[in-house]
């Protein structure tokens, strides 16, 4: 019989025993994940079961998805899941067309593309939050270089107010968004392109093909797949978009570019609407996991 | 095909690269000064840029008159003779020598004065002060958590009204009453009855602040206006902002608006205040041992009537629905709008240019003599689990000691609690302002309201405005929509009657 001295004894053997190693090794990393990740997420879905507004102990009561329900009834939270589908689908569709575009003209080779191919990364990686001031005074009705230019092409008037008219203030926070994002989508769309073959478009080429033949019949089909990478990836980053509608107007004027992250935010920050805010948040993620289902279940049928 | 996709991407980064060139040029006094104005206001700096040689906002220090360094506050502290009070909270603070108090506070609050101002209390008691400047949008999530949370968080934080109605009858501040003297008691009634709940006083002013008028006098001058006789009623406020618009490029439309102010969701309501209580509105009344919003008045519809007037006719920028107060003062600063409404309190992140040229006057009411006011004091109040409240309480005694009142005071202008040092002559010299708020005090109305969620409840009121502004409901519709929310979705903190009652009157 063995005992348990050396059951302990044989199970310390870590050179003898690398899946405990491995185990040992990791152990620290997945407490720091769970305490800092998973107990904080767990915490609030349990938040978000009950209906506390301030975070007074024991201040709370139990009350399974009344706050998801409430949520769901809100007027405003689904005027801002409006606002925020619009602001993800459009922003992604423009940066799909724009990036396509420019990748494939840097895809080409002329003088300076390096250059090129260095500066169009700028835009995304500047700071979100130095990209929403700088827009923010470039919109602004009475010294922006937007109305500057547009009085000046003569394509309006007079100065016009961008970011506190109900109609255009979106629009300019995905003009923004677009700017901002348009080079993530380049990087990967380009990357697809250059593992497409030569032979491909002079094959193409001798059986007759027309560019624009050449670009939907073989070029499309091969960067579908780092194409559907950026659309989705860019969804989620656009659906957790916080930082431009923040700078720029605050949501305004009235909730008409209150994304759901800042809604959320105020509800969980100004208002202390601590549950309801939790509920948000978890109709948010799964907002996002939606997406991420759809990504998983392509690339699984593109594997198989 | 190639031609064509290089040409886009030469246009773009062309494009991309004349944006910015222009928008540094055309933007760079704006920018720069908003950049420092956001970094003033929140006390931290979130985005570092180079200030430009125009901008006429400072990042720190900027005070009028007499522009100085923060050193030369230390200068002033160690040059007064400290009154019985200040020193009996010097002598209580040497006790807990070696011992270290948190405190928790706004920007606003501390300016640039409060650093060191209590570097000199930490000198002189050896008692460790870890002083934490957030943001508002900090401080507004973390107060509440340090106030009500059992585990210990700070010594001392900045409160408001909101706070105090909300956790104080739940005796989640200390009563200070026990260790304020005569001498601290005999602060601005006002400043003292908005801290006072059931006849305990749970938090002490470092700084009082109201919403005050703000008027560029050269432009007034400039469209004819008499800078020393600014408007009284609102009827001469209209004038005023009437005139003070202008076609600047005669194409038929206003250009330059006349007038400005902060009504955004976020941080409009006080503004917004101002305007309902020129119309005689009051945001609640009582009602026996109670009280009930009344929001859905025919005062309430006049004051968002005044407002829709004012977008519509062209002679209020509709900037007022999304630029924060921050903005605002940057475009005043810039000499973009001529007429504003904000807190005295930022005359102190104004630079000597500008406020040379600034006059003050008391926000007006529909007939003479009256007046509108709303209150945004920076308080010190203690938590309940506070560690070591006595330490806590003497720094709290100390920055509201009159001679420190002072010096901040004639540091950066900001106004003194005590009714005492508004007469004092070197106090006016340096704050002209307070002549007319001394005109508004009375008629002050309580920045936000007495049910759980205030700050949700005011949010609700400026999505209302702006629907009935930009024309998504009637002013009727507005107004019932907002008085149902409240009743449906607001519950009325109980006990809060009398304490609402004195605002009331």
């Amino acid at each position: 019989m063995i005992s348990n001295k050396s059951r302990i004894r044989e199970f310390l053997n870590l050179e003898a025993h690398e899946s405990h190693l491995a185990g040992f090794l990791i152990a620290p990393v997945i407490i720091a994940v769970f305490g800092i990740l998973i107990m904080p997420l767990l915490f609030s879905l349990f938040v978000s079961f009950t209906d506390t507004r301030s975070v007074l102990p024991n201040s709370y009561h139990f009350v399974g998805l009344a706050e998801y329900i409430k949520a769901i009834k809100n007027e405003d939270f689904r005027f801002s899941l409006v606002i925020t589908v619009i602001f993800v689908v459009v922003t992604n569709f423009c940066k799909l067309v724009f990036g396509t575009l420019v990748a494939l003209a840097l895809k080409e080779r002329f003088k300076g593309r390096s250059i090129a191919r260095s500066l169009i990364i700028i835009p995304w990686a500047t700071p979100l939050i130095v990209t929403g001031i700088i827009w923010k005074w470039m919109f602004n009705n009475h010294v922006g270089v937007i109305n500057f230019l547009l009085t000046k092409l003569g394509i309006v008037n007079h100065y016009i107010d961008i970011l506190s008219n109900r109609y255009s203030a979106l629009p300019a926070i995905i003009l923004t968004d677009m700017w901002q994002g348009t080079p993530f989508f380049i990087i990967l769309i380009l990357a697809g392109l250059q593992t497409i073959p030569d032979d491909l478009y002079e094959a193409a080429g001798i059986d007759g093909a027309t560019s624009i033949q050449k670009f939907f019949n073989v070029t499309l089909p091969l960067v579908r797949f780092p194409m559907f990478v950026a659309i989705i990836l860019g969804s989620i980053f656009s659906i957790n978009q916080f930082d431009l509608a923040f700078i720029m107007t605050r949501g305004g004027p009235i909730n008409y570019t209150r994304l759901l992250t800042l809604y959320d935010w105020t509800q969980a920050f100004k208002n202390l609407n601590i549950a309801y805010a939790s509920a948000v948040s978890y109709l948010i993620l799964l907002l996002s996991f939606a997406i991420a289902a759809i990504y998983i279940i392509f690339v699984q049928k593109s594997e198989a | 095909m190639k031609k064509y996709l290089i040409w886009l991407l030469v246009m773009m980064v062309s494009v991309s690269i004349a944006l910015f060139g222009i928008s540094c040029k055309g933007n760079a006094a704006t920018s720069g000064a908003e950049t420092a104005v956001q970094t003033t206001a929140a006390g931290t700096t979130a985005v570092e840029s180079e200030q430009p040689a125009e901008a006429t906002l400072e990042t720190a220090g900027a005070h009028g008159a007499e522009v100085k360094s923060a050193p030369e506050v230390t200068d002033m502290l160690t040059k007064v003779t400290p009154g019985p009070d200040m020193q009996k909270a010097i002598d209580d603070a040497k006790k807990y020598a070696g011992q270290t108090i948190k405190v928790m506070c706004s920007g606003d609050c501390a300016i640039d004065s409060l650093e060191p101002i209590t570097r000199y209390f930490e000198k002189l008691t050896g008692v460790k002060v870890e002083l934490n400047i957030v943001s508002w949008d900090v401080l507004m999530p973390q107060g509440p958590i340090a106030i009500s949370t059992d585990e210990y968080s700070v010594d001392v934080i900045d409160t408001w009204d909101p706070w105090l109605d909300e956790y104080a009858p739940q005796g989640r501040y200390v009563d200070l009453s026990q260790y304020l003297s005569n001498e601290y008691s005999a602060i601005l009634p006002q400043l003292k009855a908005d801290m006072t709940i059931g006849g305990k006083q749970y938090a002490f002013p470092f700084m009082a602040s109201w919403e005050i008028m703000y008027y560029n006098k050269d432009l007034v001058a400039k469209v004819g206006l008499d800078p020393n006789k600014p408007p009284t009623t609102m009827d001469e406020l209209n004038n005023w902002i009437k005139t003070l618009s202008l076609d600047t490029n005669n194409d038929g439309k206003i250009d330059r608006y006349g007038f400005l102010v902060d009504l955004t969701v976020d941080y409009g309501a006080p503004n917004f205040q101002m305007f309902y209580k020129a119309f005689d509105g009051k945001p609640c009344a009582v009602d026996g041992d109670n009280l009930k919003m009344t929001l859905n008045t025919p005062e309430m519809k006049s004051a968002m009537n005044e407002i829709k007037w004012l977008v519509d006719n062209g002679l209020l920028s509709s900037d007022a629905l999304t630029g924060s107060q921050w903005d605002i003062t940057s475009m005043y600063a810039n000499e973009q709008v001529p007429l504003f409404l904000v807190w005295d309190m930022y005359r102190s992140y104004m630079d000597k240019k500008i406020l040379d040229k600034t006059g003050f006057f008391a926000f007006p009411g529909q007939t003479k003599g009256t007046y509108a006011s709303t209150n945004g004091h920076e308080n010190f109040g203690i938590p309940i689990t506070a560690k070591n409240k006595e330490a806590a309480m003497a720094y709290i005694k100390f920055c509201g000691s009159k001679e420190v009142q002072k010096i901040r005071t004639l540091w950066n202008g900001t106004s003194p609690d005590y009714p005492d040092l508004w007469k004092d002559p070197d106090v006016l010299a340096k704050c002209p302002h307070l002549t007319e708020i001394a005109k508004e005090i009375q008629f002050e109305t309580p920045r936000t309201w007495p049910v759980n969620g205030s700050l949700a409840l005011v949010g609700e009121m400026m999505k209302e405005l702006q629907n009935a502004v930009v024309g998504t409901k009637t002013i009727d519709q507005a107004c019932a929509d907002l008085q149902k929310t409240a009743d449906n979705d607001y519950k009325i903190i109980p006990g809060l009657a009398s304490r609402y009652a004195d605002f009331l009157k």
